[in-house]
């Protein structure tokens, strides 16, 4: 499955959703106040066994739902 | 014998902030203060008075009920991470204000989240080697002298409070049982504070002089170890989770005690909230939890797990036996 894809299933597992996104979201509109979004880091730092830094969002080189899931596949663990 | 929780009382101040207009002011919507911080309303000690001015107030609530333990004390042990001075103890000034024997033994213990629980522990050990029959274990902390009012990750949460729980020997309910212990200072700088003091504190709390608090930090060590301290806890115990009638946690937010309850897979009924009138009371939240549901004599019959973690990073579990053992 697409990273993307799985990125979104934690979205939903969290009832983090409600704005429907897509992998061409923006984070910062899907509708998450600041507990909601450590709270979705964190699961995805559980699923993929990868850290992502506080400044992820503040450098602007992280946007979208798909800008995360190449993060995450560039520095999860190889399996 | 069994070291029991023979009484709890709790002591916050009248005065205090409503959280929804500071909330207003640092650009918060109310949905997320009511929803998410949980907290409405945070007593906030006047700046005449110091943590052991609280610690006396419960103190005080819990003799007037039991007016024939004051002269029996054979321990004091005060929590605080806010002593009125840094020196002497704040136990010292409270055994004497409270008129507690010259013979008890008195120290502060400096824990902050975990504290209550710690302070269990260390009392129960304390009086059961050296055969003492009753004990005094309070919390109190003034976090507001300390807070950046401005910090929008702190101000909303923390508030003023004390709790005084009476220890005794005995056969009777709530039995205190064994413990989980857990320290980790690599996330020290996480939830720190550099200076002040509660009597004569630093004027204005801004930078080392403010707590600072990591709140993604905090919450992902919550939610990692605050699992697995509970688990040690149960196993030590020789119970299973379905054994448990109420999980009580540091109520360090609606937030994070509601995302421990879903990792934990555990009804909200069993992992009670009280946080909208008392705000964060750091080492007191347990004690004042537990006042909230109506003290010690509405656990009786049940079993419970406490469970404290924040500063530090620090945690600790017990459980409380409800059922007589005799």
């Amino acid at each position: 499955m697409k990273t993307s894809q799985l990125l979104l299933d934690i979205l939903a597992e969290k009832s983090l959703d409600a704005v429907a996104p897509t992998e061409a979201t923006a984070i910062e509109d899907l509708g998450l106040d600041s507990l909601d979004l450590i709270n979705f880091f964190f699961a995805v730092e559980e699923a993929m066994k990868v850290k992502i830094p506080d400044s992820i969002l503040a450098d602007g080189e992280i946007v979208t739902i798909a800008d995360l899931a190449r993060f995450v596949d560039a520095n999860r663990p190889r399996e | 014998m069994t070291t029991h929780i023979a009484d709890i009382a709790t002591y916050q101040p009248e005065t205090a902030e409503d959280n929804l207009a500071l909330a207003r002011r640092l650009g918060f919507e109310e949905g997320f203060v009511r929803d998410k911080i949980g907290i409405l309303r945070r007593p906030v000690l006047p700046l005449n008075q110091a943590v052991s001015d609280m610690a006396v107030a419960a103190a005080e609530a819990l003799f007037a009920r039991h007016p024939d333990r004051r002269s029996e004390v054979g321990a004091l042990v005060l929590v605080t991470q806010n002593p009125d001075y840094r020196l002497p103890a704040v136990a010292n000034l409270v055994q004497h204000r409270l008129g507690l024997p010259t013979s008890c033994a008195a120290f502060d213990l400096n824990q902050g989240c975990s504290g209550y629980v710690y302070g269990l522990g260390v009392l129960k050990a304390l009086m059961e080697q050296s055969g003492m029959t009753v004990g005094l274990l309070i919390t109190a902390d003034n976090y507001s002298r300390v807070v950046n009012p401005d910090d929008r990750n702190t101000a909303l949460l923390f508030a003023d409070g004390a709790s005084a729980t009476l220890l005794e020997r005995g056969e009777k309910p709530l039995a205190i049982g064994r413990f989980t212990y857990g320290s980790d200072g690599a996330g020290a700088e996480h939830l720190i504070l550099r200076g002040g003091g509660s009597r004569h504190p630093d004027e204005v709390p801004r930078g080392p002089h403010a707590l600072h608090m990591n709140g993604r930090a905090i919450f992902e060590f919550s939610q990692r170890m605050v699992p697995l301290c509970i688990a040690d806890c149960l196993a030590r115990n020789g119970l299973s989770a379905s054994d448990v009638d109420l999980f009580l946690l540091h109520q360090a937010s609606a937030f994070m005690v509601q995302t421990l309850r879903q990792r934990l897979s555990l009804p909200d009924e069993k992992v009670p909230i009280r946080l909208e009138e008392t705000g964060n009371t750091v080492s007191s939240s347990i004690p004042i939890l537990i006042d909230r549901l109506g003290g010690v004599a509405a656990l009786a019959g049940k079993t419970c797990v406490l469970c404290g973690f924040g500063v530090g990073l620090s945690w600790a579990a017990t459980v409380l036996s409800g059922a007589r053992t005799t």
